[in-house]
């Protein structure tokens, strides 16, 4: 018996069922970071639906949730794994490497940090290894006004000349380029909010926190 | 392709991990696969075959989906259109496309499709002669 798709389909349900056709059709670097982007953001969204769980969990235990749901869309992904130092996350597809360094939030400096850990130190900006991403961990706060907020203060940082992109995948995002201090070559990091924001008001939310007081 | 076995193994550990029943699919259908000194076609029904119909076929299709990715990519998969006028082969970016835009050409008449899915079936096949 042959397998048609929309038996595939029944069987996966949609979302996988695209996934995998999506996965299929990748043929070069750009359209894996394509697929990589999308998978991310599906990630992202399974965080942030389950944020009640997540929010004071702490950074690692976060972007592990984030490195699986990447490797269940068949992405070579890995957690704290070694590239001049240990970043978050590191994804492999043949010899590209993709990097990204997740910081929870509170403030623009520490997101510099992570981005400045990124750039200078993990990554090597040479040709196989131009791309990657920062997680910023919200933990309070609106989405729109952060990544704003992030954005105007990576745009006037000292010492680096920077382009910046929408993201039109997803309006919370956006790319920044930058040349490379080693390799000289242009370097582009997608920068991607996770908002974990959970302060419920309802009756239940407020019982609870008057018996946690008690 | 990832063919000596301590990385073949690794490689769909990275891929399966958090499902042991599709690692262990995985790692048996790769045994057949690295078996065979041709070229191997494979369908849903004859992967359930080799496992001994051990496993659903979520779990299965997913092992088969894990060997055509990297680093493993013992398998491609195969999209053939199949009506009672027409068999053609599709690639996987015409099959992207119709699904994204959700309706293929026919390969014949040229009419769009919009219920290609029911047409349009599926096999693996192993990249190499091994």
């Amino acid at each position: 018996m042959s397998q048609n798709l929309s038996d595939v389909k029944d069987l996966w349900g949609d979302d996988r069922y695209q996934d995998f056709i999506s996965h299929q059709a990748v043929g070069s670097f750009r359209e894996f970071i394509q697929y990589l982007y999308k998978e991310m953001d599906r990630a992202i969204s399974n965080v942030e639906e389950n944020k009640h769980y997540l929010f004071r969990s702490g950074e690692d235990l976060i972007t592990a949730f984030i490195v699986t749901f990447l490797k269940g869309c068949k992405i070579m992904a890995e957690h704290d794994s070694n590239s001049n130092g240990n970043p978050d996350i590191k994804v492999e597809w043949y010899d590209y490497t993709w990097l990204a360094e997740a910081k929870i939030v509170n403030s623009n400096y520490e997101a510099m940090e992570g981005w400045r850990q990124l750039v200078n130190r993990y990554s090597s900006g040479s040709p196989k290894q131009r791309t990657g991403g920062v997680l910023l961990y919200l933990l309070d706060g609106k989405t729109t006004e952060t990544m704003k907020s992030w954005r105007e203060y990576l745009s006037d940082a000292e010492n680096v000349e920077l382009h910046i992109e929408e993201c039109r995948l997803n309006q919370l995002c956006f790319f920044s380029q930058h040349e490379n201090e080693v390799s000289g070559l242009y370097h582009c990091i997608r920068h991607m909010p996770v908002n974990l924001t959970f302060k419920p008001t309802d009756k239940s939310a407020r019982s609870s926190k008057k018996h946690n007081a008690n | 392709m990832v063919t000596d076995s301590q990385n073949l193994s690794k490689s769909i550990d990275d891929l399966c991990g958090a499902d042991d029943n599709v690692s262990s699919a995985c790692r048996s259908l790769a045994d057949v696969i690295l078996a065979k000194n041709e070229k191997v076609y494979i369908s849903l029904a004859l992967a359930h075959q080799y496992l001994d119909g051990k496993y659903s076929d979520e779990t299965v299709l997913d092992a088969l989906w894990a060997l055509t990715a990297y680093p493993i990519n013992l398998l491609k998969v195969y999209y053939e259109f199949i009506d009672d006028d027409c068999l053609e082969p599709l690639t996987p970016k015409q099959v992207s496309e119709a699904v994204e835009n959700k309706g293929l050409p026919h390969p014949q008449t040229g009419e769009m499709l919009e219920d290609f899915e029911d047409y349009v079936y599926l096999s693996f096949k192993s990249e190499h002669e091994l």
